[in-house]
Formats: structure tokens, C-alpha cells, sequence
């Protein structure tokens, strides 16, 4: 048996039939041609849910979600609460662990090596004139359960968070968007253990809201993208933040004016290689996206109304797709492998949806959904709804036996 | 690639495509990124199938995606044969040792070096046109079976199956640098950590995987011996794999009924120490041999051949959902007639 990682190709020999196989592992499960989301599988989560993440936090092979629950106005302090998977799109009620003021974005990532998920929490509210906010980490113990927390110093309003080898020593880094004072992206390189060095923060843009890592430029090392709000005068931005590779980002590449954008996404949408980009116009409610050159310029490629959240590859055809809310619904965008998608949608998922994200809740080898349902009312819960990938019409499925 | 022929110029292309390797290593620690297979032809069947003329027993393969070129032994007739890897067409024939096993190809180096099984022997052959550069002794009745290289570092490990050791080839002068015996009967099954530096074998008589760390001398780490099958004699582990995207080490055990029925994950640490993730039955009704094993770092899946039950298990490194589907009537590698 021989497997080549860059066209995903499987090898095998029959010694008795003296012939060989190839077959392409990501079509073995097929390719799919009608794609719909189950009905919303609808679990309680905590009040005023915001971020969500999701990961085997227990390690029993089932996807498990991380949701953030900032605090109430009746002192009920800020929470990131675990909900267990079932397996089959079913979540358990969340177990709740504190950390700091007004927790938003959560991302998991085994930080210290253990192969146990742990957590990292921004904290947007954490910081007061005084004193900066902080992100909080969480190390994983494996069972659905976390270690005290620890929390790590950033800018002004933490919201977004993205984790890295920015200096390659093999340990896991973080980058911190902050939208508050001072407009920085903290930049905090792991030093092991799960444990960061300080804070190191740079300027990108006015207001920052998001940022991704990928390696834009293709020098070998990881580089930043921030999409930032822009002053109330003007639209806002994308920057680019070439690493040097030592964990530093000493420049800043101005990407264009955007309307006031959000969301980002990395991906290699066009399959050419290099990591292309989408970002959310929140303005226009539409997504742009951007085709990565590999020298860190872009070409933009047909925007499409909608805010994608989350990557996939929805429909087996090895073209990333792209999920997220279209209106009050969520919806698919599937890629057609040339930086262009075409809507699939929209799916009901719940009332007033909120962060949505992809990932495989029931392991049949096709994406789900997952998306915060924000309550009615400020400081009562809300819900996380799952939506399971149905595939009614299979290109090879005939050659499977489950 | 043409530029790669010439052991004078190994230098540069290696270091160009280490770069270019690690660029695409790169991808999957970013959060967020997404790595992507090539472009699929629209014609293109899945699986292909092709009868290869000329090939007897093929045993061992291994592939260059940057040159698109497939090498198989092909046991009975004592050769290595060169093919295109996406039609499957055959390119080219060299004669090696006696019963060639396993094969392995450095992308860097232009290299492809064959373990012959019956002689003993490590072939070297220059990957482009399969001329033999050199014939690398290893020992009479050393029984080599599994050879991988290290792309960083340009070695190349070889196991040998009858003197229950792995030995290190410079892969610059092909000179053995290191034999590595350590307990444990029966060496089998070969996979390498390339980023650190790692070694693991399986030892088939005496129930272990042992991680091997170059940083110590070759010797294994605390944690870095384990027993995946259970108690020997009645477990066995046979081949291995790697996937440096998730850390996790895959072996394939047999147990009383002396077929390969389980999987077992471990994950690696830096230094080499393995903790279990977990298991799984290959086939709930056992007896299906078996014991090839590859993984696809991008996509986490894992593939299993069972040789006896004519098909190619597949497990989710997350999910540990299992999916079988029929392939051929003999895919490799059922170890008892190497």
C-alpha cells in the first residue's frame, strides 16, 4: 500500500491478480449530488450564548461543542460551557467552566502536546481603563473536563482568535484581535505546556474583527489577516501581516477598502495552491472573495450575498464549500473549484441564528452544521442547533459496504 | 525534475523540495486552512484498476507525487517495476534481489531503494530511469522486509525481519550508520516521524511497537515501548503508519486467530512517548488477514488491507467509523509468505 499526500491518492497491489488500485481517498465516500440538512436537532445551552467551537473534548469519538456565555446583568459571571456529543447530532446540557467578562470568541487546539483538546476563550469585556483584557486558556484533561484557567493579558476588547506556529519551534502560537483601545493584534507565542509568553502587539487597522493565519505569501512561514471595522468615517479594511517566521510581523500589507467587513475564512478555494480568502462585507451582507496569488496580493473573484462562517467540503467533489447564515437561515455555498460558488439553500436551523460552524457530528464523513440560536430575551438561554448533512443521491457510494 | 538525476545536484532540488514539502506540511497547523487534493479528472474512475503486465506478486509500493511516478516489487520475478501513477501504466523494469519486499522513494534525491527479502540486500536505483546505482549488504538471512526514508535528513531505515534489528543508511554515501537492535523479536513493520526525527517498529513475535528516537541515540524513549495487541504469543502487531498532521501512529494487530483483526491508534509525542486513542475491530468476524497500513494526513482517513477478506478497511482517525469496501482478491500484506 502507498499513499501520496498531495493528490490524496491510495496505492494497493493484489498479489493474487498480480494488478494494482488507485483510487482517491476523499471519493470514496462519493461524491455528492443533492445535498440537504436534516431538520435542526435543537440542544439547550447557556445564557446569552456567543462563541462556539467544536471538538472531542472527551476523546469517545464524538464531536463535543464549546459554547461562550457572557455574564448577566444579575452577576451570573461569564462561562464557556462543554456540551457532550452523542454521536448522532445530540448534545448533552453544557458543563459549565467560568472565565472572565463577556467571553466571545473560543477556539480549541491541543496546546500543550497531550492530545487532549484545550480551549482558548476571549474575554471582550475582561479589561476596564486600567488594565487590558485578557484571553483565557483552558487546558483539556481529556474528559470533557478542564484544568484551572489561565489567563493571558491581550489588548482592549478581544474578539477573534487564531492559533498558529507563527515562530516554528513546533508549538502552538495565538493571534488576538482586539477592537478596543489601542486597535491590536496581540500576538503571544507558546512556550510549552500549554503556557504563553507575554503578549507581543502590533497595529493592523482600525478596529480589527477578525483574523486568520495561513501562508499567504508562501515563504514557508504563517502570516495574518485581519479584516478591520475602519473608523466610523470610513469602510474598513483587510491588512495583510507577513510573518518572519520568528513569531514577529513587522509589516503591513493594505489589502483594499471593504465595507465594514467581519467574518473571515481561509481556504484554498480554487485548488491552485495558495490560500485564498472571504470575507464578509457586513454592510452589504455580502461575501467577497479573494484568490491568493501565493506572493500575498489577490484577485477578487464574484461576490455572493450571505456571510460564510465556516469551510467544508459539503458536497465530496474535493472543491471547498462554505457554510454559514443567509438571511435568518443558514445556507450552503458550494465551490466549484475555481474560487466561484453557487448557493444551496436556505435551511432552516432555528431562530436568531448566530456564530455557525461545520464539522462532522455523526462521522458518516460528511460535514454538519452547528449554530448558536441567541435567545429572545438579554440573559435568558439560548440553544445550539446541529443540522446533519443528508445526502439522497450518491455518485459511487454502490462501491461502500457500511 | 530532470534536474534531480545527477547525485552532484541532489543538494539544491532536495532543499527546494524539503521547502516545498514543509509549505504543504504547513497547512493544516494553520486553524482555519484547508489543504486540497489535485484536481480530479472528470474521467477518472475510482478506483482504477489495471492488470500490469509482467507484474508478479506486487508486494510493496510506494509513490512520488511531484513526479508522478508509482514503483512496485514485484516478488516472483525479482524485480522493481516503474509506473505512471495516474493511468498506472508501466514505464520501466529492473532487475534486483531475491524476493523484493518493501520499496521506498526519497522525492528529494532521485532515489529508490528496494529491501530484497531473500538476499538480504538493500537496492539502490535511481528513481528517474530505475538505472542500479549500488547494492547495499546488509547480511545474509537478515531478511530485510519495510525501508522509509527521511526526507530532512536524507536517511534511510531499513528493518530486518531475521535479525530482529532496523539499520540507518546515510542516504548521501550509503553507508550504514547505525544497526539498532533492541529487545524484541520478529522486527516487522516500519514507520517514520520525518519532522522529529522518530523510528517506530513493530516486533511481530514479541508484542511490541517501540518508538525510536535519532536525538537518543536511536534508543527508545520513557513511554516509548508498547504492547497493542495484547499479551504474545496470541497478539501480533504487523505494519504501521504515521500521520504527522494529527501525531497519530496506526498498527495492525493480530490476535489468537493469528489474522489481522484490529486496529490501534497511539498518539506520539514529540520525543516518541505513544499513549493508546484507541481501537478498533477491522472486521467483527476476525479472520481477515490483513495488515497493510496507510493514512492520508489531510483528510485523517486511515486504510487497512485485508488480504483474506479481498478488501481495504477504512477508519476516521476522529471518528472511528469503519467502512469496507471489496478490492482485488489478494491486497497486501499478509505476512507469512514475504
Amino acid at each position: 500500500m502507498a499513499v501520496d499526500p498531495l493528490t490524496w491518492r491510495v496505492y494497493v497491489g493484489d498479489r493474487a491478480g498480480n494488478r494494482l488500485f488507485a483510487f482517491y481517498d476523499h471519493l470514496l465516500i462519493g461524491a455528492c449530488r443533492n445535498i440537504r440538512l436534516a431538520p435542526p436537532v435543537t440542544s439547550a445551552t447557556g445564557i446569552n450564548p456567543a462563541g462556539i467551537s467544536v471538538g472531542d473534548f472527551n476523546n469517545d469519538g464524538a464531536l463535543d461543542v464549546a459554547v461562550t456565555n457572557p455574564e448577566t446583568i444579575s452577576g451570573l459571571p461569564g462561562t464557556v460551557g462543554i456540551h457532550l456529543g452523542q454521536g448522532n447530532g445530540h448534545l448533552s446540557l453544557p458543563l459549565a467552566n467560568q472565565v472572565a467578562k463577556g467571553p466571545g470568541a473560543v477556539v480549541s487546539s491541543d496546546l500543550n502536546g497531550d492530545h487532549k483538546l484545550d480551549l482558548v476563550v476571549a474575554n471582550h469585556h475582561s479589561g476596564d481603563y486600567a488594565h487590558p483584557s485578557n484571553v483565557s486558556v483552558l487546558l483539556g484533561n481529556g474528559n470533557g473536563t478542564f484544568g484551572p484557567v489561565a489567563s493571558y493579558e491581550v489588548g482592549y476588547g478581544p474578539n477573534a482568535i487564531t492559533v498558529g506556529d507563527f515562530n516554528g519551534d513546533g508549538r502552538p502560537d495565538l493571534a488576538v484581535t482586539n477592537s478596543g483601545i489601542g486597535n491590536k493584534v496581540s500576538v503571544l507565542l507558546g512556550y510549552g505546556g500549554g503556557m504563553f509568553w507575554p503578549a507581543v502587539h502590533y497595529y493592523s487597522g482600525t478596529q480589527p474583527t477578525d483574523v486568520v493565519t495561513a501562508d499567504f505569501n508562501r515563504d514557508g512561514k504563517l502570516d495574518l489577516v485581519t479584516s478591520n471595522w475602519g473608523p466610523s468615517d470610513d469602510n474598513g479594511s483587510l491588512v495583510l501581516m507577513p510573518g518572519a517566521g520568528d513569531g514577529t510581523f513587522p509589516t503591513r500589507t493594505y489589502l483594499g477598502a471593504f465595507s465594514k467587513p467581519v467574518r473571515l475564512i481561509t481556504g484554498d478555494f480554487n485548488r491552485d495552491g495558495n490560500p485564498d480568502l472571504a470575507v464578509t462585507d457586513s454592510y452589504s451582507n455580502f461575501a467577497r472573495v479573494l484568490l491568493g496569488r501565493g506572493d500575498g496580493t489577490f484577485t477578487e473573484a464574484p461576490s455572493f450575498q450571505g456571510s460564510p462562517t465556516a469551510l467544508g467540503d459539503f458536497n465530496a467533489d474535493g472543491r471547498p464549500d462554505l457554510a454559514g447564515v443567509y438571511g435568518a437561515n443558514a445556507a450552503l455555498w458550494l465551490g466549484n473549484g475555481d474560487g466561484t460558488f453557487d448557493l444551496l439553500g436556505p435551511f432552516w436551523a432555528g431562530e436568531r441564528l448566530g456564530a455557525l460552524t461545520a464539522a462532522d457530528f455523526n462521522a458518516d464523513g460528511r460535514p454538519d452544521l452547528a449554530v448558536i440560536n441567541r435567545p429572545a430575551m438579554q440573559d435568558t438561554p439560548g440553544a445550539v442547533s446541529v443540522l446533519l448533512h443528508r445526502c439522497t443521491q450518491n455518485i459511487c457510494l454502490p462501491m461502500i459496504i457500511r | 525534475m530532470t534536474g534531480f538525476r545527477t547525485v552532484g545536484s541532489r543538494r539544491g532540488p532536495v532543499k527546494m523540495l524539503i521547502l516545498l514539502l514543509l509549505a504543504v506540511s504547513w497547512l493544516p497547523l494553520a486553524a482555519g486552512a484547508m489543504a486540497g487534493p489535485m484536481a480530479v479528472p472528470d474521467d477518472w474512475p475510482n478506483p482504477v484498476e489495471v492488470t500490469v503486465p509482467g507484474l508478479q506478486v506486487p508486494n510493496g509500493l510506494a509513490v512520488n507525487g511531484f513526479t508522478n511516478r508509482l514503483y512496485v516489487t514485484s516478488r516472483n520475478d525479482n524485480s522493481v517495476m516503474m509506473l505512471n501513477a495516474t493511468t498506472l501504466a508501466a514505464l520501466g523494469k529492473t532487475t534486483v534481489g531475491s524476493l523484493p519486499f518493501g520499496v521506498a522513494v526519497h522525492s528529494g534525491s532521485d532515489r529508490v531503494y528496494v529491501a530484497n527479502f531473500g538476499s538480504g540486500t538493500l537496492s539502490v536505483l535511481r528513481a528517474s530511469d530505475l538505472q542500479l546505482l549500488k547494492t547495499i549488504d546488509l547480511g545474509a538471512g537478515s531478511q530485510p522486509t519495510f525501508v522509509a526514508t527521511m526526507l530532512g535528513s536524507n536517511l534511510v531505515i531499513v528493518v530486518l525481519h531475521g535479525w530482529s534489528q532496523f539499520v540507518v543508511i546515510d542516504g548521501q554515501t550509503d553507508q550504514i550508520t547505525h544497526r539498532v537492535a533492541p529487545e524484541g523479536e520478529g522486527a516487522w513493520g516500519l514507520a517514520v516521524d520525518d519532522q522529529y526525527e522518530l523510528v517506530f517498529v513493530s516486533f511481530r513475535d514479541s508484542g511490541t511497537v517501540r518508538a525510536f528516537n535519532r536525538s537518543l541515540g536511536w534508543s527508545s524513549p520513557f513511554k516509548g515501548t508498547v504492547y497493542p495487541c495484547g499479551p504474545t504469543p496470541s497478539g501480533a502487531p504487523f505494519g504501521l503508519a504515521f500521520d504527522g498532521a494529527t501525531r497519530q501512529l496506526y498498527a495492525a494487530c493480530a490476535h489468537q486467530s493469528q489474522n489481522v483483526d484490529t486496529a490501534v491508534a497511539y498518539g506520539v509525542s514529540t520525543a516518541g512517548a505513544l499513549t493508546e486513542v484507541g481501537r478498533i475491530a477491522l472486521d467483527p468476524g476476525g479472520n481477515n488477514g490483513g495488515g497493510g497500513v496507510g493514512v492520508v494526513p489531510f483528510t485523517g482517513h486511515v486504510f487497512f488491507t485485508n488480504s483474506l477478506s479481498h478488501s481495504v478497511s477504512v477508519m476516521s482517525a476522529r471518528g472511528w467509523r469503519l467502512t469496507r469496501f471489496p478490492l482485488g482478491t489478494d491486497p497486501f500484506a499478509w505476512p507469512s509468505t514475504p
